[in-house]
């Protein structure tokens, strides 16, 4: 036995199970093969959450890397496609628009679209920023179909993701991991054991009284944190300033007519409720301020909007927005709930699981847990929930709303420093960078800038090289390719009628 | 949705009119357009009887079925049809003569010159037998006989083609029954008014019931009136009397012939007998015969035409005789505006080569060819048209040649037909056959070589010479040729079974076992 | 008439095809014989169309001896520079581009991957281009046929060679060559009769000047003053990859044709004299070669009545081939095939009358095709140019224009020379794609149409890709003669 195998991690143990728990189980069973013995802990006692049901397309990758079929897993899930969110009532009453997958138009000589759509619209000459979005096009016709291989055609080169029932997805999980040989133990933690010289986490006791021991915990333990927080101590950084939101009501109801193929999001006087279509039924649930709104009226607003009979009792929670100090202290990685929380506004839930996952996989430690990795994974994390955080906040700061307490409070408060640059570089040149891997590129700050009010009063200059008569045959014939695209997808109901519809 | 960007499909459309013509456009909407997303809906009234004297058919109805799904054996069934291999005339040349104009080739080419050129050279050294004799059909219809053709090119069997004597009102019930169950709608009732767009095109009906329809586009199946093409939208007629005199025909059905051994038999032909001034039809169904005489009231009154018919009816009459008034033409455009007139609407042809329901079919296959959308663009109306005109172009002159190249001189309606002006077309092509036997090739349009020989020689106009590549050949080896034709003419025809029992054995046995040849959009065999 | 004699007159390409077919039909019956004029205004080279196979089918002329004769290569395509803007090329292959599918034309598929922004070009779709393209070939072999897939194709060849290669099969077959004396004095022509030569009938093939059909019907010649009447000649050595295509080069006066033979390339550099002079136009040539030029004085007119009592007008005495002179070699087949279809053994002018009708109509059906790369171009940055797009266009053109830019669907007429998709193609190629398609693809499966359209095309490169060079190819094939 060389030095090296001496020091390698031979036993994981997860503390808790939902979407984060097996996502991980799955997600290391996979990576880690035969090399390591994988414990999870989970009590079927302890309900999950489940509110992370609206997804981006990076979990295609995470579905790639394990080899999962994409129809398989959608028909195991209940799942349906998703091209984007609509967001309702958010810069006014009445007023909506939808952050996008994919892009908006095609780039001219280099330069992003925007700035040529930029350049018309504040001439007054441009159509609606939406009609340059394939996405957005199909999910108003209710359509949808996976990208076809056709050279240069917008159908070829488009991004969407899945609507699904997260309980149904860690089942499906827990049935891969436990494949791959991840043992599943059923019980409440009752004490988490730490080791005398170093603090490092020893062992977990189970009511029962059954000892896991480790040489690295996972805590997906939830809001509670009991390893990362309960034993380590670890602090949390509280962001309720920028996102007030604390509480949240969900409740699934029956079906509607059509079957949308994205999320919607429709603000309230003091939060905003959202809408998850699936095969068998929608998610819904309304996010909201406490302190701006009683319990009471969140319920009664949340069954008020409902498409169909709601088909259980609202359940709800508490959280505070924020995240874990550290994610990675000593041998125990926090991941989902317990490493951070923030409204499932924009879908990142699961996404933040996954990367979290990878980010650990790629800076997976030997027994010596070397600072210089556990480092810089926490500032990995830190940063990438930061970026999201800014997003989120946008949404609520780029409001014109006055008609509650809630909106005058988002309206005035105080933004990090990184959001306002942001929005500075944006209004006076139209300009949108993507820093350092951040999560939201482009397209995404865009969609959210013009619908939510924040208007350019510049463009890239290279735009003027096209002439004006140029740019506008182009535009329009990008239009009409658009249209005609739209116009030869399948209805979203009938491709997953025909690909992936579930029994 | 977003509404200065919708799409112009066509979304709704009326036809006005049942019938064969009404129903045939709707069944062939109905399976192409429908699923597409079309809601469309027939207009007739069961007041206004439809004119049903397009029974005799051509072989291109059966590929108008096949392209629909329609079973054959089913078909059969459902509309009392019998089997055609061609059309047999009488007195048209001269009084007492007899020729079948037959769905088949005459012998086959040798080096590339067709076989009736090899029979002239035999025929003027008076060494040939009639050129009725070379061809199997028309063997095989003298005896009564009947066979579905081969595919197979090698085999003579594949020479000829097929079609059907059926019951038009049976017809048209059957693909009334096919389209509804497609989702075409049919309301029942009569137009009392039209209303027409800014524009001019057609927007709604309004019916005697008080409902008024509309819809993006129309296909008129009015019959002669032609309710919207004309009474609306005037497009106007041209008026071929002055080629096509008859003007009026009687028709009456009687049972199936008793009598004589010859149509003991069951006759796999249509007949069409010269009068004095028209001629007579008799088309044998599986349930009845159809009759009826087409006449010209400037040579015969109604009552000498229904005598002469009553006379010459070998059964009992089943109903009362149907008169009917025409004007052989056509509608300027078939297509105006948002308005296609198919069938009677669009013009009239009397029915002597049996092309009534050929031309409504070849409308409607047009029409799904250059189906518009709202836009209704120029250049593709103008091309249905243009393509459409050819049609009756074609048949009519054809027509034209069965009355004009006549010797008869026995009545003042013939006197006429025998010395009237023809087109110069057909002039012209009639000058090229009497010189050595040439026929003008076309591509387009009914009627090709082996029609043009048929009608020719059955009616005595008869070339001087004849191909002269025709002399490269040895006399030998013409002679052979010429006897293996008719030698395997005749035993294909003698081995052929009588229609009769054929048509009685298919008609029963099970659906996997009725083995009918593909169709095609041809009068003859498989290589021409 | 009893036709017991035929004059041929002229030494030209046209008059050796007519002596050959009209003995191999009527040697026995008939006394042919050719006055061997000297007409000057034959191309050194052809580029033919496929009918030339079929053309030797009749005669039973073997193809391998034939392209032993003729310096000949094959031709898959024809590649079109500079036409509808300067540095734009396409490609126009033998043969037709894709495959109806349930009763609708291939077109009206690309139309609607088109419309979804698709940006493969329509010809990615023939084989035959692609082939060209590589300059490979290879017959295709029964499993690709049975596949679906068509190599048809045709030849470039050498037309001095060939003519004498027609000259001694009609020779064999009995037909007099009459030169000398005779064939050098000036032809004269009373009441029908030629004082020279005694003969039933008369084929006049003297070329432009058609000295015998001239002096029955003079000035009955239809000139429209659209493309060249200039023509200047060279050839070059060939190159170590022979191309099996025909190149056609847009210039500011006219195009250049480039016709490659095994031995040698044939370069013809036409021009329209009423925008550059002769001499401007020989500098021009100069600046690309040393070789020794010819000059040919053309005309792009044609006869509409060939036929004029006892004398036929064929090749350039009867038309100049048509703008872009695509179809010359095939219309001399066309001419006299109809001709023996015609042939008056019996006296009518019907058949004269007939002739011309027919030929009128295939005639105005090739000029309109050739019209069209005229017609859709875009250049205009010179006279020559500007002249011949702003030429109004005829009605029948101008709707076959409209209607497939309107619907994508082609008008058939009776004399087509070039097929319905061919047509489609010129249009595709020319950037000329239709606003709609045929209302029966609604509801089409996309996903099921893109993957039957890469396969076509990724079939269609694995046969390419397979296929030996044209060189090698021609070296095989004539090695084994």
């Amino acid at each position: 036995m060389t030095f090296a195998q001496a020091d390698a991690i031979q036993k994981i143990v997860i503390a808790g199970g939902g979407t984060a728990g097996w996502m991980t189980a799955a997600a290391l069973s996979n990576a880690l093969g035969k090399t390591c013995e994988i414990n999870l802990v989970e009590s079927a006692e302890i309900g999950t959450v489940g509110v992370g049901e609206a997804t981006i397309p990076h979990i295609q990758l995470f579905n790639e890397m394990l080899g999962v079929d994409e129809d398989e897993f959608m028909r195991k899930t209940q799942a349906t496609f998703k091209l984007g969110i609509e967001f309702v009532d958010w810069k006014q009453k009445g007023q909506r628009y939808v952050h996008p997958f994919g892009s908006y138009g095609e780039d001219i000589a280099a330069v992003p679209f925007h700035h040529y759509w930029l350049k018309l619209s504040q001439a007054g000459m441009a159509p609606a920023l939406e009609e340059f979005s394939l996405t957005i096009q199909a999910a108003h016709a209710n359509k949808f179909m996976r990208p076809v291989d056709i050279p240069d055609s917008p159908l070829s080169a488009f991004n969407y993701a899945f609507q699904f029932d997260a309980g149904l997805y860690a089942a499906f999980l827990r049935d891969y991991a436990e494949q791959r040989g991840v043992h599943r133990f059923e019980g409440k933690i009752a004490q988490v054991k730490l080791r005398a010289h170093d603090g490092f986490i020893e062992s977990l006791v189970l009511e029962n009284g059954e000892l896991m021991a480790g040489d690295l915990f996972i805590d997906c333990t939830g809001f509670r944190g009991l390893l990362i927080e309960q034993a380590l101590h670890t602090g949390y950084d509280d962001w309720s300033q920028w996102l007030p939101c604390d509480r949240a009501i969900a409740v699934p109801c029956a079906n509607a007519d059509v079957l949308t193929p994205y999320t919607r999001a429709t603000a309230h006087a003091a939060g905003w409720q959202w809408r998850i279509p699936l095969q068998h039924r929608i998610g819904n649930g309304h996010v909201y301020s406490s302190r701006f709104m009683s319990d009471d009226e969140a319920c009664a607003i949340l069954l008020k909007n409902l498409d169909g009979e709601p088909m259980a009792e609202p359940k709800q929670l508490s959280f505070k927005a924020g995240r874990r100090k550290k994610m990675w202290v000593k041998n125990c990685v926090a991941i989902g709930l317990a490493s951070g929380f923030m409204e499932p506004l924009e879908s990142t839930s699961i996404h933040l699981i996954q990367t979290a996952i990878g980010r650990l996989i790629s800076l997976f430690p030997s027994r010596a847990f070397h600072r210089r990795e556990i480092d810089f994974y926490n500032q990995s994390g830190a940063y990438e929930y930061e970026r999201i955080r800014d997003f989120l906040i946008l949404h609520y700061r780029a409001t014109e709303r006055n008609d509650s307490p809630f909106w005058d409070h988002c309206r005035d408060m105080e933004i990090p420093q990184y959001l306002q640059d942001k929005i500075d570089l944006y209004q006076n040149s139209g300009r949108i960078y993507r820093e350092n891997d951040e999560l939201f590129g482009v397209t995404s700050w865009l969609a959210v800038f013009e619908g939510q009010g924040i208007k350019a009063r510049g463009y890239h200059p290279m735009v003027d090289n096209l002439a004006i008569d140029d740019l506008k045959t182009r535009v329009a014939d990008y239009q009409k390719v658009l249209r005609k695209c739209t116009s030869l997808m399948p209805a979203h109901i009938d491709y997953i009628q025909q690909h992936c519809r579930s029994f | 949705m977003l509404e200065h960007n919708a799409d112009p499909a066509i979304r709704s459309l009326i036809i006005l009119g049942g019938g064969t013509s009404g129903w045939m456009t709707a069944a062939a909407l109905a399976h192409f357009f429908v699923p597409r997303g079309v809601q469309v809906t027939l207009v007739e009234s069961e007041a206004i009887g439809t004119v049903g004297v397009g029974e005799a058919t051509l072989p291109h109805l059966r590929f108008f079925n096949q392209t629909l799904g329609i079973d054959e054996q089913e078909f059969m069934r459902a509309t009392g049809a019998s089997y055609k291999l061609g059309i047999e005339f009488s007195n048209w040349g001269k009084q007492g003569d007899s020729y079948i104009h037959p769905f088949g080739d005459y012998g086959q080419d040798i080096k590339g010159v067709a076989f009736h050129h090899y029979w002239l050279k035999q025929y003027l050294q008076g060494k040939a037998h009639p050129i009725d004799e070379y061809s199997l059909p028309i063997m095989a219809a003298q005896q009564n006989k009947f066979l579905f053709p081969s595919s197979d090119e090698r085999s003579i069997l594949s020479t000829f083609s097929y079609a059907y004597h059926i019951d038009a009102g049976l017809y048209a019930r059957y693909l009334r029954n096919y389209s509804e169950a497609r989702g075409v709608a049919r309301q029942e009732g009569k137009v009392v008014s039209v209303s027409q767009t800014d524009s001019g095109d057609i927007k709604s009906i309004t019916l005697d019931n008080g409902k008024e329809l509309a819809a993006d586009m129309f296909i008129d199946c009015s019959g002669f009136r032609g309710v919207l093409i004309e009474q609306t939208l005037k497009t106007g007629y041209e008026d071929w009397s002055h080629w096509l005199p008859c003007n009026r025909a009687v028709a009456v059905p009687t049972q199936r012939s008793i009598g004589t051994e010859r149509s003991a038999s069951f006759p796999p032909y249509t007949k069409a007998i010269a009068r004095d001034a028209g001629w007579q039809w008799r088309i044998p169904l599986q349930h009845r015969t159809g009759n009826g005489v087409v006449y010209c009231s400037d040579f015969c009154s109604d009552e000498q035409a229904l005598d002469a018919l009553l006379k010459n009816l070998d059964a009992p009459t089943t109903a009362d005789p149907n008169f009917l008034r025409f004007v052989t033409g056509k509608r300027k455009q078939a297509w105006n505006k948002n308005c296609v007139a198919i069938g009677l609407a669009g013009g009239f042809l009397e029915p002597l080569e049996s092309t009534s329901i050929y031309l409504i079919q070849i409308a409607i296959m047009k029409l799904v060819e250059f189906f518009p959308d709202r836009e209704f663009d120029a250049a593709p109306r103008a091309e249905f048209n243009r393509q459409l005109d050819l049609e009756y172009d074609r048949v009519r002159d054809f027509l034209i040649l069965h009355y004009h190249a006549t010797q008869r001189t026995d009545s003042e309606f013939w006197n006429h037909c025998r010395t009237m002006k023809i087109p110069d077309e057909l002039a012209h092509k009639m000058e090229l056959f009497r010189a050595r036997g040439h026929v003008v090739q076309y591509k387009q349009g009914l009627f090709l070589e082996p029609s043009w020989v048929a009608v020719y020689l059955g009616q005595g106009v008869i070339p001087q010479a004849f191909d002269a590549r025709v002399n490269a050949v040895s006399e030998r080896d013409c002679a052979a040729l010429m006897a293996e034709t008719y030698n395997l003419v005749a035993r294909a025809s003698g081995d052929m079974p009588l229609h009769e029992k054929f048509l009685q054995h298919h008609l029963q046995v099970p659906a996997a076992q009725y083995a009918s040849p593909k169709a095609r959009m041809s009068l003859y065999g498989v290589r021409t | 008439m009893n036709i017991s004699s035929i004059a041929i007159v002229g030494d030209s390409l046209a008059a050796w095809t007519a002596a050959a077919i009209l003995a191999k039909h009527f040697a026995q019956q008939i006394k042919i014989c050719v006055l061997e004029i000297p007409v000057p205004d034959d191309a050194s080279a052809e580029s033919a169309m496929p009918s030339l196979r079929e053309f030797h089918r009749l005669l039973n002329i073997k193809e391998r001896e034939f392209f032993q004769a003729t310096d000949a290569t094959f031709k898959l395509a024809t590649h079109y520079r500079d036409w509808l803007r300067p540095s734009h090329s396409y490609w126009l292959g033998v043969g037709d581009c894709g495959m109806s599918l349930d009763g609708v034309e291939f077109q009206h598929y690309a139309n609607l991957l088109h419309q979804c922004g698709d940006s493969t070009a329509y010809d990615a779709y023939s084989l035959t281009v692609q082939a060209a393209r590589k300059r490979k070939f290879n017959p295709l072999s029964n499993s690709q046929q049975a596949a679906g897939f068509q190599l048809p194709y045709a030849m470039h060849l050498d037309t001095t060679s060939y003519k004498q290669m027609l000259r001694g099969y009609a020779t064999a077959m009995g037909v007099t060559a009459i030169g000398g004396e005779l064939a050098q004095t000036e032809l004269t022509l009373e009441s029908g009769k030629l004082r020279q030569l005694q003969a039933d009938f008369f084929i006049d093939c003297t070329g432009a000047a058609g000295k015998l059909i001239e002096n029955l019907a003079p000035g009955d010649l239809v000139q429209d003053g659209l493309g060249c009447d200039r023509r200047l000649s060279w050839i070059e050595p060939s190159p170590a990859d022979i191309p099996n295509y025909t190149t056609l080069s847009a210039h500011a006066y006219g195009w250049q044709k480039t016709i490659p033979l095994r031995s040698e390339v044939h370069q013809h550099y036409f021009y329209n004299s009423e925008f550059l002079s002769d001499a401007q136009a020989l500098e021009i040539i100069k600046q690309q070669t040393t070789e020794d030029v010819q000059l040919t004085n053309l005309h792009s007119g044609y006869r509409p009545n060939p036929w004029v009592k006892n004398c036929l007008a064929l090749g350039e005495a009867a038309n100049g081939g048509g703008q872009l002179g695509l179809s010359n070699l095939h219309l001399v087949h066309t001419g006299i095939l109809r001709f023996i279809e015609l042939f008056p053994s019996v006296e009518s002018p019907a058949f004269a009358l007939e002739y011309n009708r027919l030929t009128a109509l295939e005639y105005e059906r090739i000029a309109h095709f050739q019209q069209l790369p005229f017609a859709l171009s875009q250049r205009d940055e010179s006279n020559f140019w500007r002249v011949n797009k702003m030429h109004p266009l005829p009605a029948a053109l101008s709707h076959s224009i409209d209607l497939f830019k309107q619907r994508g669907k082609i008008a058939g007429h009776e004399q087509e020379t070039f097929s319905l998709p061919s047509w489609a193609a010129m249009f595709l190629a020319n950037e000329c794609w239709p606003q709609k398609y045929d209302p029966r693809l609604t509801g089409i499966k996309l996903e099921q149409l893109q993957q039957h359209t890469a396969a076509m095309k990724t079939g269609i490169q694995q046969i390419v890709n397979a296929m030996p060079s044209h060189t090698e190819y021609l070296q095989a094939y004539l090695k084994n003669a």
